[in-house]
């Protein structure tokens, strides 16, 4: 889609899964991926809410996964 | 100059036609103008062009001689003077024979300097050297002998006679002119007639075309503010003029491209590099309105073929890059403009600014500041039988305007269609490496165009690749290698090697190491039992002491992260916090644990007098990995807008911040840090866990003392402190209270470190009076999100002279990256603001659990794969070296009439005054619609200083939309707990008080004369000693009459521009006094007792 007045923005998120916006129609820098299509900054960051749920960098949850050292206090995100 | 070598000096060749021209001549408005503008410029030889041509071969120099004669004489305009007769310029007329050609023989024959130093020499003089119009003609040149064939004529003329047409005239002429006397081959052309003044000179308008167009002006000009690229260096408050020039070419095919694309937009090459260049002033200063001017030639009405005189006018192009458009799109609106403009052209330029107003602010050019030229010329050179003639590069004489941007293109060139670019700027306000800089973006720009003209300015690529990996080299701090450990292991390890040393001390106790260790183990076993562990919040609502330093090592040892909760808070934010970080458990006092309950968390109560648990052995091992990675911390930063959010920081970013305070100060183990912040603020990390990662002695200052300087100082002293860390407003606090008792106390102070707030100079000074060089400041930037300070500037004892209104915060720390970088994502341009991000090591996991806050707020890396960057909505620009100048906050921006405005520019201005201690700058609306800017000053007493003084002060300083319109004294400025400004405590402003200058009748003779002058002049009934020229509604024209008038009165000279330095009655009044009492202090005595007896 291209940019316009309306869609400014695009949800991307990197390798650790981490989340952000850019604006849509430039260059999405190395190691971003874009996620849907270019839609009102509002909309991008509702949709972030939702989808980005456990907010610890990709490589830190797997190490903590794999030691199984999550306790059971430690809250979702 | 040797007498020898002046050979000839000899009158010209007499020419017909002399005696028709009438015996006096009116000067035309474009000759008025030149004159005028001229006078005012005060630059010497700002309005004189010089031609210089370099001639080979056998050169016949009485023909020479004669055909430039013949020349002058013919063209009435190269002898057409003036004479000021007070009442306004009128033309002198100069006989034909005026003109001579001097002959110098500058052959280097022997002398030992580099061969032309001495024709450089003199082209650059002659070409600044003023031309007396009332004496001799517009016009002088001289031949230049430099070698057995080679000469270089050096022609010199004002502008009020010439322009680029007028060259083109000038070279035909000369080259029919010298071929018919050296018998070539045009030797049977006949001599052209006299060439007289002609009926008009391109301007002459019709009135009622003036009337529309003057309401066409009027209109699409209105609101304009100046335009300006942001100055390497503060504007003088009034222009000097002195300039240097740059040069670049745009090779051939980028202009055939730029060419096509004009026919095909139905613009002219010049629309399309009027686009360009606004467009690349767009981005450089974030407007989207852009005004440049530009010339256009009046030789377009019939009659002007031939004739010499200055058939330029000057449009002002107001460019409206808004909405972001393609540059296609762009060419459009500037076709649109331009064609308007032109339009409307019976305005002369001199005659819009005097009806506009725009000449009143003498640190600018009027209307426009920038000049954008396309200048296309039939012939380089003139053709000379035998000869070969080439045209030198014309020498600097100055920058008429902030810049000027001249494509130059040469019909007869060899490579027609490339385009020469000269960037003339005013050296007051540019380095030249910027200059240089701009040229770069500009030649990449119109290469982008020209083979892209859709993409949208804000796509535009201007930085080149080498100048980003510039920026991002001066953006990266030192690499710093570190282990990858947590905090608590770099403490534990510390405890391991110094286990008997002081760890803490306060007013109840002091704890070794290995008891400090000892107690937050205990703690940290508790913490396990209710579930702490890596990424669990734990509160901490502690008054400081020792406990509070235990409580936080208890955490990190559990492998939580301290959620800090100043006991000092209001409920309604302790609820908040609670509510929001969900701590498993707050740690607080016994006597607090029902409170802590009431806010909605489980209170864990905690005491050294009463340990909270059976002693356990140390058993690390139970309990689960805490990876640098983990949360150490979460910190509600003090927003002062919206909610607060709570930063979660890392052990990562906190490391390698201790690490960093630790090369940065040397603490030796032993030595001691005072901690004294409030709970709440991350300088906690500075003043208790970089001690204890490194032998260091935490002295803890008792709650509730932190604000008492006095308090600060007696423990600073009895604990021998030697690193203290200040808000700048706290440490002037700390200054004022220091005796010399406690400057001799303090022996063992190393250094201070200033943050939180914009540093001023006037606290560098005085710490530095104090202490001299034995304790050093540090000027330290940072925010929570980027684990504390991300720059550091060291200061030394001249920055108030090299900072006039903040200190630098200097350059990167260790491992982090900062970077300005303008709203299209692209490092802005040395000098140039932008907002500040920051990346590397320092940087926060997040805002916790608020993942569209975070997403907002730490954005892509646009260089580095898959990294981020944290906006700190700070504004900030780099200097050539690295270092980073801080702006204010982004939010700081405020539009009062439509005009985006800093406050934080306001504030420094106000500080650069030496009588202002503090400032700050608000908004305040005074009614629906009227927002209006307020000042609030502190000033010092002791410098007896109004706030009247200030407000004249701030005239030359800040742009008119920029002044404020209300100027309140305040004791002392609102301030926070932390030391910071409350900007929502400011008062409203009490107009009746603060009313602004009354009317004051002048005062003395002197005074009454002045003002009866300009009263008489401007039309009007009366003006006080304070009333302005410019706002009573004078402009240049009328200050050179006032001038003359004052001349006359008090029988002295005076500069023309006298009204533009001294614009109220008083002012002026004083100048003149001051230039008699210099006239009679150059006079003999024998002279003045002449004076005196008369």
């Amino acid at each position: 889609m291209p940019q316009t007045r309306a869609n400014p923005y695009l949800v991307v998120v990197n390798d650790e899964e981490q989340y952000s916006i850019w604006p849509a129609g430039r260059r999405i820098p190395d190691g971003w991926r874009a996620e849907g299509d270019a839609r009102p900054k509002e909309e991008c960051l509702r949709h972030i809410e939702e989808v980005w749920t456990d907010m610890r960098p990709r490589s830190l949850r797997d190490a903590m996964d794999a030691a199984e050292d999550v306790p059971r206090n430690a809250p979702g995100r | 100059m040797p007498s020898n070598e002046l050979m000839s000096a000899g009158p010209g060749t007499p020419a017909d036609g002399t005696d028709r021209l009438p015996a006096r001549l009116r000067l035309t408005p474009a000759q008025e103008q030149m004159w005028l503008a001229d006078q005012l410029n005060p630059q010497r030889g700002g309005y004189l062009i010089p031609l210089h041509l370099r001639i080979t071969g056998d050169l016949d120099a009485e023909a020479l001689r004669g055909a430039l004669g013949e020349i002058v004489a013919r063209h009435v305009a190269l002898r057409t003077g003036v004479r000021d007769d007070g009442n306004g310029p009128v033309a002198v007329l100069h006989p034909a024979d005026a003109f001579t050609l001097v002959i110098r023989d500058l052959r280097e024959a022997g002398e030992a300097r580099a061969p032309g130093t001495r024709v450089e020499e003199f082209l650059s003089d002659d070409a600044r050297a003023p031309l007396d119009l009332t004496a001799g003609p517009p016009v002088r040149a001289s031949l230049l002998r430099i070698a057995e064939a080679e000469h270089v004529l050096c022609l010199t003329v004002h502008h009020m006679a010439f322009d680029g047409g007028s060259r083109d005239v000038l070279y035909r002429e000369l080259q029919n002119g010298y071929s018919v006397r050296v018998g070539g081959t045009d030797a049977d052309r006949a001599v052209p007639p006299g060439v007289d003044r002609p009926a008009h000179d391109g301007l002459t308008p019709d009135e009622d075309d003036t009337a529309a167009d003057l309401a066409y002006w009027r209109e699409s000009l209105a609101g304009l503010t100046p335009f300006e690229l942001p100055t390497d260096r503060a504007r003088p408050p009034r222009r000097a003029g002195a300039g240097a020039q740059h040069r670049f070419t745009v090779p051939q095919d980028v202009v055939t491209r730029l060419t096509a694309l004009a026919r095909r937009r139905g613009a002219t090459p010049h629309m399309v590099l009027v686009a360009a260049c606004q467009a690349l002033l767009s981005r450089w200063s974030g407007r989207t309105d852009v005004t440049v001017g530009s010339t256009y030639s009046t030789r377009d009405r019939p009659g002007l073929d031939g004739v010499m005189g200055p058939f330029v006018n000057m449009l002002v192009l107001r460019g409206d890059t808004s909405a972001n458009p393609s540059f296609e799109e762009l060419v459009g609106r500037v076709r649109e403009v331009a064609l308007d403009a032109y339009e409307a052209r019976s305005v002369a330029f001199g005659d819009l600014v005097r009806e506009l107003g725009g000449d009143r602010d003498p640190s600018r050019t009027p209307l426009f500041q920038i000049l954008v030229d396309h200048v296309v010329r039939e012939r380089s050179a003139p053709d000379l039988p035998g000869l070969t003639v080439t045209e030198l590069p014309d020498p600097c004489v100055g920058s008429k305007y902030d810049l000027s941007i001249s494509f130059q293109q040469v019909r007869d060139s060899q490579v027609r269609d490339s385009l020469d670019v000269e960037l003339t700027w005013d050296t007051a306000l540019y380095e030249e490496t910027t200059v240089r800089r701009l040229a770069g973006h500009l030649s990449a720009l119109l290469a982008q165009v020209a083979r892209q003209p859709r993409t949208r300015l804000a796509d535009l690529v201007l930085i080149g690749e080498d100048e980003r990996r510039q920026a991002l080299a001066l953006g990266t701090g030192p690499t710093a290698a570190h282990p990858d450990v947590c905090l608590h292991e770099l403490f534990e390890a510390q405890a391991a090697r110094t286990p008997r040393t002081a760890a803490v001390v306060d007013d109840v106790r002091e704890l070794s190491y290995a008891e400090l260790d000892a107690e937050a183990e205990r703690l940290a076993a508790v913490l396990a039992r209710h579930g702490v562990g890596p990424e669990v919040p734990v509160g901490i609502m502690l008054s400081r002491s020792a406990e509070l330093v235990v409580a936080v090592l208890g955490v990190l040892k559990a492998g939580g992260a301290y959620l800090p909760i100043d006991p000092a808070a209001p409920e309604h934010r302790i609820e908040h916090i609670v509510g929001e970080a969900r701590p498993v458990v707050c740690i607080t006092e016994p006597r607090r644990a029902e409170r802590v309950r009431r806010a909605g968390a489980e209170p864990l109560a905690f005491s050294l007098d009463e340990p909270c648990g059976p002693p356990e052995p140390p058993t690390p091992s139970r309990r689960a990995r805490v990876r640098p990675g983990n949360l150490c911390a979460l910190y509600y930063t003090s927003g002062s807008t919206g909610r607060p959010k709570a930063v979660a920081c890392t052990h990562r970013g906190w490391v390698n911040y201790v690490h960093w305070m630790q090369r940065q100060h040397a603490l030796a183990p032993g030595e001691t840090v005072l901690h004294k912040c409030p709970a709440g603020f991350d300088v906690m990390v500075a003043e208790v866990l970089w001690p204890l990662c490194f032998g260091g002695r935490v002295a803890v200052l008792a709650e509730g003392l932190n604000t008492d300087a006095r308090a600060v100082i007696d423990a600073a002293v009895r604990y021998e402190a030697v690193q203290m860390q200040f808000v700048p407003t706290a440490l002037d606090l700390f200054l004022d209270e220091l005796t010399d008792d406690d400057v001799a106390g303090l022996n063992r102070l190393r250094s201070i470190a200033s943050g939180g707030e914009t540093l001023l100079p006037g606290s560098v000074r005085r710490l530095h009076a104090r202490f001299g060089t034995r304790v050093r400041l540090d000027n330290n930037w940072g925010t929570t999100e980027t684990s504390v300070d991300s720059t550091v500037y060291s200061c030394t004892g001249d920055d108030a002279d090299r900072h006039p209104s903040a200190v630098s915060i200097g350059l990167p720390v260790d491992n982090h990256e900062v970077l300005v970088l303008d709203e299209h994502g692209e490092p802005a341009p040395l000098g140039t603001p932008g907002e500040i991000h920051v990346g590397g090591q320092g940087l926060a996991r997040g805002y916790h659990g608020d993942p569209a806050r975070t997403a907002e707020r730490f954005v892509p890396h646009p260089f580095r794969a898959g990294d981020r960057l944290y906006r700190t909505g700070d504004q900030g620009r780099v200097g050539p070296d690295g270092s980073i100048e801080f702006l204010g906050r982004s939010d700081l921006q405020v539009k009062i009439r439509g005009v985006r405005l800093e406050l934080g520019e306001v504030e420094a201005a106000l500080r650069a005054h030496p009588a202002v201690l503090d400032a700050a700058a608000a908004t305040w609306t005074a009614g629906a619609g009227d927002t209006r800017l307020v000042a609030y000053l502190v000033l010092d007493p002791a410098a007896g200083a109004s706030t009247a003084e200030v407000r004249s002060f701030l005239t030359s300083r800040l742009m008119g939309s920029a002044m404020p319109s209300v100027l309140v004294a305040l004791d002392a400025l609102p301030r926070l707990s932390n030391g910071k400004l409350d900007r929502h405590a400011l008062p409203e402003p009490d107009l009746d008080a603060a009313r602004d200058l009354e009317y004051v009748a002048p005062r003395g003779e002197a005074e009454s004369a002045v003002a009866e002058i300009w009263a008489e002049l401007l039309g009007t009934s009366a003006l006080g000693a304070h009333d302005n020229f410019f706002a009573a509604g004078g402009h240049s024209l009328l200050a050179t009459r006032a001038v003359n008038r004052m001349r006359e009165a008090f029988g002295v000279s005076l500069p023309l521009s006298l009204i533009f330095e001294a614009p109220t009655v008083a002012l002026a009044t004083a100048a003149v006094e001051q230039a008699v009492s210099d006239e009679i202090s150059a006079l003999s005595d024998e002279e003045v007792l002449r004076l005196m007896h008369e």
